[in-house]
């Protein structure tokens, strides 16, 4: 329940942002579309009047120079001017009325104020007179200027100059003066105007039409790859012409000009203000003119504009917002509620299935002893109905209405009871025996509202406890009679448990008795070693000596008999060793281990082949399968079985031994056969006894041990042993191994 | 070569000292020969600080020969002490008897034996091994010093 809460609570507050967002991101818009039409329509506005401003300045200019034009037409077109020039030349010296004339009208010109200087040059470019003390130097622009107007003939106003001794701007105006002499009208002499743009030229250009803080009109033109400002500026403590930009700065307004821009550009200007600018080239001339005036001042108005659009933008977004969170806080608290109303409904079902699954008749009763509510196990118990029950007496459905109003008292005085024990009556007259366990329910003040009781039916209970006595009972006797039972076995057993410990007793003997044998028969053995060995040691010893020291006194039968002696010393000796050897195999412990047979034949084979040099034996190793046995006993099993095979085909001069083994069931057959003198298998019988010999001594060595301990080394190892053979054929030996485990 | 050295033998059987006296006889060499017939007698001599051999501050003899079985105190403790005392571990021990045990063998060495020999039943290669014992420990260790 609460996850889906949770996410429809996050997706009404998303819709919700979301809203707000869009809203507030369109009264965005609209305002920066409203400030951006504003301040378009300013611009427009501005550059209108810069444009109109242009527009008279140049006007303005170009007046000016027609009016310095016309001034100059006066002298240049003036034949007493040019006399008098021509008589002034020729004499300079006389005072004629011409010559009087002609420097009364210089002077004049030089007094009015637009004119620095008045000068009259001949055409060698000599200065002839002068109004004040020349300043210009000849030897640059004016001279060429000059020249221009010597050979062309017509008036000529130079550009902007920089006067290299005060360095003020000056302009020229060179105005030939033409003489006709004998039909041939030549120009004899230049006079020349020194015009200082202070005076008009500059106010001219500076001066607004309407007020303003940073309106500016400027004239410029271009030298190489420069600009040139003109005038002085407003906003630069620089003289004229002393400004120069590159051209290159495209973000001028003036470099854009000379780069043939006309009409209004945005740009950024020698003061690196942005600028708005009218730009207009000035008739008959280099110059160009540029009005321009800052951004700053022009959207000045637009400032305000802008807090009064940002002003309502905001309050129109805080008002939206305060009505999305309105909504949205009405939209979930009614959210919530409905949740509450719906876990409080589902919380109250939860209580009354609890109520109703219960297997208890419960029941409610008010202060005044009436049912006030009942689950469906009250109406099983009562057989009435929920409508019947509600609103009657409680202690109407007992069998002992009197005790349940005891009880009930009980209640409202302790507040509780415990497993009061009452039966109910039904309808049908069947009689529930119950134990019933009431407390009071209070309201919210603590005030007692009634009861809470519920009943536990004890019929089967009751029941149970019965039949549970009467199995207790039976298995009582049970347990009874099975304990006399086991008395009895237990006597039983105990009288075997004695006779089985005299039994053990007697094994514990006879174990005892076992080892004590034992331990003689191993001291036996070492009394035979040591103890029968002696005196066979002397009888050798003395017979050496009287053999050494005596030879002299014996004839050649003592001396026979003396070796006999000895010989039979020696055959003693090893009859005593096998002996010995024999009788400690029964004592002996097993190792067992994996054998490798084909390794250990070879190994015995080896060995045997050393002690038995010079014979032509050919020895054959089948396939043999490894075994499962003591590895000193088994090579001591092949060393006897092979030197026996030797010692017995000695007589045969192509001796063939073979060895090898199979497999036959649990057990691994080995055998050797030999081709020697064989034996007769009615002695079989007397092969594997100790000291029993089918051959004599004479001819064959031996003292009748081998196959004996062979014999025994494989009883030991489990196994079996026998042999078959025939006289002058050959003999073969068997003997098996149990196979280890797994081995194949 | 020497004229003169001694050999402790320590023995029982009269029959073996015979033989072994004869054997000596057989090299050809002056040997002295020392017998005690029981361990007792032989511990007397070689660790009772009044003995000739403790108290003139004799040489000590070129060679022990000792039998294994003999009475009083066996060959084995007899050993022992011998090699575990100052005066007598330097002396070249070869244990000469008749047991041919595994076990025998294996406590003569780990007491210090310098060698076991098994005293043989043929009286040839019994002469021969005296003659050894005597060439090995007597006489080589003679010429070496």
């Amino acid at each position: 329940m609460a996850i889906p809460l949770f996410e429809k609570n996050r997706t009404m507050l998303f819709i919700a942002v979301m809203l707000f967002a869009t809203v507030s991101l369109l009264v965005i818009v609209i305002g920066f579309l409203l400030y951006q039409s504003q301040k378009k329509d300013i611009k427009n506005a501005a550059g209108q009047q810069l444009t109109a401003i242009a527009d008279l300045k140049v006007r303005e200019i170009e007046s000016w120079r027609k009016e310095r034009i016309s001034d100059a037409n006066l002298i240049y077109n003036n034949k007493t001017f040019s006399a008098g020039v021509n008589q002034y030349f020729n004499r300079p010296s006389s005072s004629s009325g011409s010559q009087q004339s002609i420097l009364s009208v210089l002077k004049a010109m030089h007094e009015s104020n637009q004119n620095k200087n008045v000068l009259l040059v001949d055409k060698n470019k000599k200065v002839k007179w002068a109004a004040e003390a020349p300043s210009v130097d000849f030897s640059d622009i004016h001279s060429l200027v000059i020249e221009e107007a010597l050979t062309k003939k017509i008036i000529i106003l130079s550009d902007f100059y920089i006067d290299k001794k005060t360095n003020d701007a000056h302009l020229t105006m060179s105005i030939p003066v033409l003489f006709a002499q004998s039909g041939n009208e030549s120009a004899i002499g230049v006079v020349v105007i020194v015009i200082d743009p202070e005076l008009h030229l500059y106010p001219t250009i500076k001066t607004w039409p309407i007020p303003n803080s940073s309106g500016e009109t400027l004239i410029i033109h271009r030298e190489d790859d420069e600009v040139v400002y003109l005038n002085q500026l407003r906003n630069a403590a620089n003289k004229p012409m002393m400004m120069r930009r590159s051209v290159h700065e495209y973000k001028l307004p003036t470099a854009l000009a000379v780069l043939g821009v006309k009409g209004i550009v945005d740009g950024i200007d020698y003061r690196r203000e942005k600028v708005l600018a009218s730009i207009k080239k000035v008739p008959d001339s280099r110059w160009y003119l540029i009005a321009k005036i800052d951004e700053k001042e022009i959207y000045a108005p637009i400032a305000q504009r802008f807090w009064i659009i940002a002003f309502f933008v905001i309050t129109i977004i805080i008002i939206c917002g305060a009505v999305i969170a309105h909504i949205w806080r009405y939209q979930e608290s009614k959210h919530y509620r409905l949740q509450v109303e719906r876990e409080d409904k589902r919380k109250s079902l939860y209580a009354r299935s609890l109520i109703e699954a219960s297997l208890d008749p419960l029941v409610t009763i008010n202060i005044d002893g009436q049912i006030m509510d009942v689950n469906s196990s009250t109406e099983l118990v009562t057989g009435l109905s929920r409508g019947k029950l509600i609103g009657s007496d409680f202690s109407n459905y007992f069998t002992q209405p009197e005790k349940a109003e005891q009880g009930y008292q009980l209640v409202f005085k302790n507040g509780v009871i415990r497993d009061y024990p009452l039966a109910i009556k039904s309808v049908s007259g069947q009689i529930t025996e119950v134990l019933y366990n009431a407390s009071v329910y209070k309201d919210d003040s603590g005030a007692v509202q009634g009861i809470f009781a519920a009943a536990r039916d004890v019929t089967e209970l009751r029941r149970t406890q019965k039949e549970l006595k009467k199995a207790h009972d039976e298995l009582e006797l049970r347990v009874h009679e099975r304990t006399n039972q086991l008395q009895r076995t237990n006597e039983a057993l105990e009288a075997e448990i004695r006779e089985r410990k005299e039994a053990e007793k007697l094994i514990e003997l006879r174990t005892r008795l076992l080892e004590a044998t034992n331990k003689e028969l191993e001291s036996f053995g070492y009394s035979i070693s040591h103890d029968l060995r002696a005196p066979l040691r002397a009888i050798d010893g003395y017979s050496r000596m009287i053999l050494r020291d005596q030879l002299d006194r014996l004839d050649s039968e003592g001396k026979r008999k003396l070796e006999l002696i000895r010989s039979n010393t020696q055959m003693m000796g090893r009859l005593i060793d096998d002996l010995l050897a024999f009788s400690r195999l029964v004592r002996l412990e097993i190792i067992k281990s994996r054998l490798d047979m084909d390794g250990l034949i070879n190994d015995t084979w080896n060995e045997l082949q050393i002690i038995n040099p010079g014979r032509n034996l050919s020895f054959i190793v089948e396939k043999v399968p490894a075994g499962w046995g003591d590895r000193t006993l088994i090579k001591q099993v092949y060393s006897n079985l092979l030197s026996n095979a030797i010692k017995y085909t000695k007589t045969k001069t192509e001796a063939r031994i073979e060895t090898g083994g199979y497999t036959d069931g649990d057990d691994n057959i080995y055998y050797v056969k030999d081709n020697g003198v064989g034996f007769d298998m009615e002695y079989y019988d007397k092969l594997f006894g100790v000291f029993h010999r089918l051959h004599s001594s004479d001819d064959y060595e031996g003292t009748g041990v081998g196959l004996a301990i062979v014999q025994r080394i494989i009883h030991r190892h489990g196994g079996r042993v026998w042999a078959e053979g025939k006289v002058d054929e050959g003999a073969v030996f068997y003997f098996t191994l149990q196979r280890e485990d797994g081995l194949t | 070569m020497t004229d003169y050295s001694d050999v402790v033998l320590v023995e029982d059987n009269y029959h073996d000292i015979e033989m072994i006296k004869d054997a000596l006889n057989d090299t050809g060499e002056k040997i002295s020969i020392w017998i005690f017939r029981d361990g007792a007698d032989a511990a007397q001599f070689f660790f009772n600080p009044e003995s000739s051999f403790r108290s003139n501050n004799t040489q000590p003899p070129g060679l022990i020969l000792l039998d294994l079985k003999i009475p009083k105190i066996s060959g084995l403790e007899l050993l022992k002490r011998l090699k575990s005392d100052e005066k007598t571990k330097n002396i070249p021990v070869v244990i000469f008897t008749s047991s041919n045990e595994a076990s025998d063998r294996r406590a003569g060495y780990q007491y210090g034996a310098n060698s076991y020999l098994v005293k043989p039943l043929d009286a040839d290669i019994f002469s021969d091994h005296i003659r050894k014992i005597i060439n090995y420990w007597i006489i080589m260790n003679q010429n070496a010093t």
